[in-house]
């Protein structure tokens, strides 16, 4: 399988089982997984994501399958010219957004600057829903979700860009009418029978396998997977297909 | 060998009369690896909180009609709502317990537990040696809610009726802070469904508890059993510990006789 979903670090609400490039490649291997995005963990909370992002991304390169996300905040000054830099120095395969963590819209003037650097670099622009379930969250840190029909609306201002929506739950994933560009990674999405009742909802080409390690079991997700009552067409694009082509990955 | 501790039939308010099949969600179950599912009942078929009396039979008689229709495969819980009359509730426990095939109680959020309204039904579980299972979850409020119970309301249960067995659920929900309100009451176990497959949770549970406080629990309708079993065998615990987690804990409390 594919992981889109997954990060590498820390984070100060939960105490990770993997926090190293190495056991998390291992362990991921043990669920089954070959290749997983990673993007730091530290870099959702600390003002300059460049500096975890290279942190990690420096640890992953020596790890096979682990392939390199850029968290981006384009609310910061410098945030064109670290893309590129890092797009030179690293074989990115998407950038992360994590509007409502770092305080501004998708309908926000600079991110539709954001979203041509990301067309022309030919890198899939992924927009955490959440990171952690809303009811969960720590008292004095409530952060609110990036409502999925915002989403919604700038992949459609974007036709060119490919949008993928993470960490969305399945009701949130199901009322999105309008997503010729979108995609969904699985995460959260949960109802009984996961995959089928999803794609009832929408092609099998919109949906990707995510887990969101080390923030969930790693083996949650890949159960939905092994247990999926969908045709084993739909099965690998969702665990495999689909991401090779989004992210122009080797088979 | 999987034994769910926590799921239940949804069905439509209109359907009770001519239930939905719950074969379909047998199948999924199976399917999965589980071996037997514990029914808590059709809950908030009205929609609301509270259910009067004659929805409160008409969830347990349905769920005495689903264990005696699969016996091997189902056992239920008698759901309760104690803001109704104290003795109709005896009485009703007795029907499905006592005289009926049910082998435990509910309680959701009609209550806080915190309130003596609970006391005498506790009291005949002891006497009918059953568990209860009762909802939780952290609110973060923090102040006691007048329906919801969370997870110090439940320990406050358990110091009241220590020789009960108390099923907390929703490992997820009730979180690193919930382990710790129940970590003094032995009478306690927790089950793992509820929220999202948090990493971690169970490891810190089964450190802080030891590995016979957590059960296997999915919540279904609306959970997939697939990923709530797959938190249990992802979880970075002995395959023993596993064992006790997806079953052994359960025929223990459910008195199954199982061992093998
Ligand atoms: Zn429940």
């Amino acid at each position: 399988m594919i992981d889109v979903n997954v990060s590498l670090g820390r984070w100060p609400f939960q105490r990770f089982l993997f926090d190293a490039a190495r056991p998390l490649a291992r362990h991921l291997k043990s669920c089954g997984i070959r290749k997983a995005l990673v993007a730091s963990t530290e870099s959702v909370l600390y003002p300059d994501p460049d500096v975890y992002d290279e942190a990690c991304f420096e640890q992953i390169r020596e790890v096979p399958g682990l392939l390199p996300v850029k968290t981006v905040n384009p609310v910061l000054a410098t945030w064109r010219t670290s893309l590129c830099d890092f797009a030179d120095r690293y074989e990115l395969k998407a950038i992360r957004l994590y509007p409502s963590y770092h305080r501004y819209g998708l309908d926000d003037p600079i991110v539709n600057e954001l979203v041509k650097t990301a067309i022309k670099l030919k890198l899939p622009v992924m927009v955490a829903v959440r990171v952690e379930d809303e009811r969960q969250q720590y008292s004095l840190m409530q952060v609110p979700g990036v409502p999925l029909a915002a989403i919604a609306k700038f992949a459609a201002a974007h036709p060119r860009a490919r949008v993928v929506a993470l960490n969305g739950y399945f009701h949130e994933i199901v009322a999105v009418k309008e997503r010729r560009n979108l995609y969904f990674d699985i995460a959260f999405a949960e109802l009984t029978d996961t995959l089928r009742a999803l794609t009832e909802y929408m092609p099998a080409r919109q949906l990707l396998f995510g887990s969101q390690t080390p923030f969930l079991t790693t083996k949650a997700a890949a159960m939905k997977v092994e247990l999926a009552n969908i045709s084993q067409g739909n099965c690998e694009r969702i665990a495999e297909g689909n991401a090779v082509s989004l992210f122009r990955l080797d088979r | 060998m999987i034994i769910d501790i926590h799921t239940h039939h949804f069905l439509g308010r209109e359907t009770l009369k001519s239930p939905e099949p719950v074969e379909p969600l047998m199948r999924l179950a199976k399917q999965a690896g589980v071996t037997r599912m514990n029914l808590l009942g059709n809950l908030f078929r009205t929609g609301k909180i509270r259910p009067p009396a004659r929805d409160l039979k008409a969830i347990n008689t349905l769920t005495m009609r689903q264990v005696r229709a699969y016996p091997d495969f189902f056992t239920g819980f008698c759901y309760l709502n104690p803001v109704l009359d104290g003795r109709f509730l005896i009485d009703e426990i007795d029907r499905c317990v006592a005289d009926g095939n049910l082998t435990g109680l509910k309680f959701e959020i009609d209550l806080n537990c915190r309130d003596p309204r609970l006391d005498p039904l506790l009291d005949r579980a002891r006497e009918l040696d059953i568990p209860v299972l009762h909802h939780s979850w952290h609110n973060i409020d923090l102040c006691t809610q007048p329906y919801k119970s969370d997870p110090p309301d439940i320990a406050d249960l358990a110091a009241r009726h220590p020789q009960v067995t108390i099923i907390m659920p929703h490992l997820a929900g009730v979180g690193v802070r919930g382990v710790l309100d129940v970590l003094p009451h032995p009478n306690v176990l927790i089950d793992t469904s509820g929220g999202l497959s948090v990493a971690g949770l169970i490891e810190y549970a089964v450190d802080r508890l030891g590995p016979g406080r957590l059960l296997y629990g999915s919540d279904v309708n609306g959970r997939d059993f697939s990923c709530q079993i797959g938190r249990v065998l992802g979880a970075q615990v002995s395959a023993k510990v596993k064992e006790q987690i997806l079953w052994r804990n359960a025929a223990r409390v459910l008195k199954l006789g199982i061992t093998e």
